[in-house]
């Protein structure tokens, strides 16, 4: 398995021949070196534009979140004082609907009959009068007054249809409505006797109407102001906190450039 | 005379391209680089794509140069990093493997007398396959043991001593054949 002679003469011819590489040879070399020391050389700054990145990156990211965490915030508060102007809207509005029910109601009763005709517009008018004081009363209350006052129109309703029919049972829930009349009439201290009972009661429930609409309107315009002062506020001393914060690093920069130019 | 100089300052010139000068480099790379394309085109076939292995081992080489340590011959250590980096080429580009065999062919002693031209050589060489080529090289031109070619290539000794049999029968097949054509009886 020795390299015989011929293996010999391979190895010398081969060793001795030498074939000129092209010209482009060294200089693509050369690019490959200068690449290679180019890398070599950004290597150790490498880190530090890693870092300054990071650095940028960071104080931008906590830049925007905290511009983003003032503009939710201020709707946040707007949208606060909104929904409370909604709860007072929206009562009112329930309140209006049973109402002209209750006032269909009553017409129907009419065509009826009239001695339960009296009794029951008292009812109602008491129940419409005790509406207007709760809503008079608080803007907060809202969704219980609603529900405390259905039940008691529900209740009219078995006894309008009761009224043409029977008498006997009518009475019963009468004697119940009127006790209830007698506190609302405590509550309201409202004179039962005068005949335009009915008239004076429902001017009276239109002025409250239209107050609480006047109200409810005070209240819109308000919140769009309010909306529109707050947010240039807060623009305006955001817009001041940063101009402060770039001459402040601006000057700091400024200063250790000169520093570091002097040294 | 100058060369004489470069050669006393070879030491010198390799700190110097050890810095980054270019200009040592290219110094290096003039005094070298026939010699170790001849040693690639020896393995490579394509002589665009053996200046393409050149260039990047010669990039390693100058790229470890902090790591030689002036006890070897420096050409020796540029060359064997040539000849890693075709075998390298070879391996992944050209996917070949070595299967596990060990027959081996008898050993003819009809040595040919013949001298043959670098040229005849090449051509000879180039014809066996990839895998014959390497080993033959490895074995015959650069004068590795078995036991080394066998760690180089992750083989067994016996499959390098097989395929450097396989090699060498083939060889001289086309030897013959070779010396037929010039004598034009084929």
């Amino acid at each position: 398995m020795e390299p015989n002679k011929l293996e010999k003469q391979f190895r010398d011819q081969l060793n001795a021949r030498e074939i000129q590489p092209s010209a482009q040879a060294w200089d693509r070399l050369d690019a490959m070196l200068s690449v290679a020391e180019e890398k070599k050389t950004r290597k150790p700054f490498g880190f530090l534009f890693i870092a300054a990145g990071i650095l940028v990156l960071v104080t931008l990211g906590l830049f925007f979140f905290n511009q983003n965490d003032t503009v939710i915030s201020t709707p946040n508060t707007i949208v606060g004082t909104e929904t409370k102007t909604d709860t007072v809207q929206n009562p009112t509005e329930i309140r209006t609907a049973p109402i002209v029910e209750s006032q269909n109601q009553n017409e129907v009763v009419a065509t009826s009959d009239v001695q339960p005709k009296t009794n029951n517009n008292v009812t109602l008018s008491a129940v419409e009068g005790q509406q207007k004081r709760t809503n008079q009363k608080g803007v907060s209350i809202s969704n219980q007054s609603v529900n405390n006052q259905n039940p008691i129109i529900n209740r009219d309703k078995p006894i309008e249809f009761q009224n043409p029919s029977d008498i006997a049972i009518k009475d019963l829930p009468k004697i119940q409505d009127k006790k209830d009349i007698y506190i609302k009439v405590d509550n309201t201290k409202k004179i039962f006797t005068s005949p335009n009972r009915d008239e004076l009661l429902l001017a009276e429930l239109d002025k409250v109407s239209k107050q609480l609409t006047d109200s409810k309107s005070n209240i819109k315009v308000d919140a769009k102001s309010l909306l529109s002062q707050v947010d240039g506020e807060v623009e305006y001393s955001f817009r001041e906190k940063m101009l402060q914060k770039i001459n402040k690093n601006y000057q700091e920069v400024k200063v250790a450039l000169a520093n570091r130019n002097n040294e | 005379m100058k060369v004489i100089n470069l050669h006393k300052d070879e030491k010198e010139l390799i700190e110097l391209a050890v810095e980054n000068n270019r200009h040592a480099q290219h110094q290096i790379y003039s005094k070298f680089a026939p010699k170790m394309l001849s040693v690639c085109r020896q393995y490579i076939k394509d002589i665009q794509q053996a200046e393409d292995i050149m260039i990047t081992a010669f990039m390693k080489v100058f790229t470890n140069l902090k790591n030689f340590e002036h006890k070897g011959s420096f050409e020796g250590w540029i060359r064997r990093i040539m000849i890693n980096e075709c075998i390298s080429f070879i391996r992944v580009q050209k996917k070949v493997k070595f299967i596990e065999d060990e027959t081996f062919f008898e050993e003819r002693h009809n040595d040919i007398e013949s001298k043959f031209s670098v040229e005849d050589i090449q051509f000879l060489i180039d014809n066996l396959p990839e895998g014959y080529r390497m080993i033959f090289n490895l074995y015959a031109i650069e004068g590795f043991k078995h036991h080394e070619i066998a760690t180089m290539l992750n083989i067994s000794e016996g499959t390098s001593k097989s395929q450097l049999s396989h090699a060498r029968k083939m060889l001289q097949d086309h030897i013959i054949k070779l010396k037929n054509y010039h004598n034009g009886t084929e």
